[in-house]
């Protein structure tokens, strides 16, 4: 008689599975494997989506929740001309994109969603906490063009390389180049104002 | 454009870099929660006694079994050792419904005899398909070693 094993990692395992294991088996079918693929991608992807879109955790939640689903249907897509987590990435920016398009009335266009940048005027104190600080990068982030905004996440938030972001946003290392050159520029700008 | 390393942008992205998501918990437990409640494809396969009957009694009742139930139960099964895991499974079922064969992907450990590990592979799936579908279900069982990996096959 066979045994069933419901674990994707087997019990005496000392070093996890990597994510081409786990991939392999969650194929099959095994979502207790896939739920491991969850934990260890998604608070990233969590994280990069609630920036990207304007820090409202619901949307956000939404946004991981359905790029998720669409990679447990679509696992026989990944094919590994990227690493998982880019694939993944690449799944959230979309199901953001869909979200945004969603809401608003005009296709997304970095000159349509683009603002007049502030020019900083104010001088708050130096010593602020990372609260603050953090809810002044969400206000710049917000500011930003959304392919400038996506590129600098990924780039200086999640430590995508120039290549894995092209792959993530669908676009090519060029425009990435371009993109994160004016993000930066632009976001430093923005933050000045709390030198 | 070189950061400052106490400018302002710099620590925002030290500490957008550290967050992790409060909220991380609830969304995983809904990722979850909807993979499990996601019908993949399924075929019903009927269990078949060792005299080759379909009919569990007098009046020809048939018993079936999910081919989504056949594969997780190859899948685990052919998981319990180092040496060899699947990577595809795919059954073919007939128009009577029963299983005529099982196709097998193996990834096996670098220095696995590997006629021997296709051997126990199909021993296990003859096993596991008896098991669930009746003595009387004796598919083809093809096994192809398709992957050679250093280490645990089912970790790396």
């Amino acid at each position: 008689m066979h045994t069933l094993h419901t674990s994707p990692v087997p019990a005496d395992g000392l070093e996890p599975a990597t994510d081409a294991a786990l991939v392999r088996a969650a194929r099959l079918g095994d979502d207790a494997a896939f739920g491991e693929l969850v934990d260890r991608h998604g608070p990233g992807m969590l994280r990069y989506a609630r920036r990207l879109v304007g820090g409202s955790e619901a949307d956000a939640g939404e946004v991981v929740q359905e790029a998720f689903i669409s990679a447990w249907k679509g696992l026989d897509s990944f094919r590994g001309d990227s690493s998982l987590r880019t694939w993944l990435f690449r799944l959230v920016h979309r199901r953001a994109v869909d979200l945004i398009r969603h809401r608003r009335p005009t296709p997304i266009d970095d000159d349509l969603l683009s603002h007049v940048i502030r020019v900083a005027d104010d001088n708050p104190l130096q010593d602020v906490m990372d609260s603050e600080l953090l809810e002044a990068l969400q206000e710049a982030l917000d500011e930003l063009p959304w392919n400038q905004r996506a590129a600098w996440l990924l780039r200086e938030v999640e430590g995508l390389g120039y290549d894995e972001i092209a792959h993530a946003m669908g676009t090519t290392v060029g425009s990435v180049r371009g993109h994160l050159h004016r993000g930066r520029r632009q976001l430093a700008e923005r933050m000045a104002r709390w030198r | 454009m070189a950061l400052s390393p106490t400018g302002p942008l710099e620590r925002a992205v030290v500490a957008a870099q550290a967050e992790e998501p409060e909220d991380w918990e609830s969304v995983s437990q809904a990722v979850k929660r909807r993979v499990r409640a996601t019908v993949m494809p399924s075929r019903p396969i009927v269990v078949v006694a060792a005299d080759s009957s379909t009919a569990q009694d007098e009046h020809g009742s048939r018993t079936y079994v999910a081919s989504r139930v056949v594969r997780a139960g190859l899948r685990d099964a052919l998981r319990t050792r180092p040496d060899l895991t699947a990577e595809r499974i795919d059954l073919t079922i007939d128009d009577d419904d029963r299983l005529t064969r099982v196709e097998i992907d193996l990834v096996c450990a670098y220095g696995t005899a590997l006629p021997g590990a296709a051997d126990d592979a199909r021993g296990v799936v003859t096993s596991v398909v008896s098991d669930l579908l009746g003595a009387g279900t004796r598919p083809v069982v093809d096994v192809a070693v398709t992957d050679v990996v250093v280490g645990d096959a089912r970790l790396t």
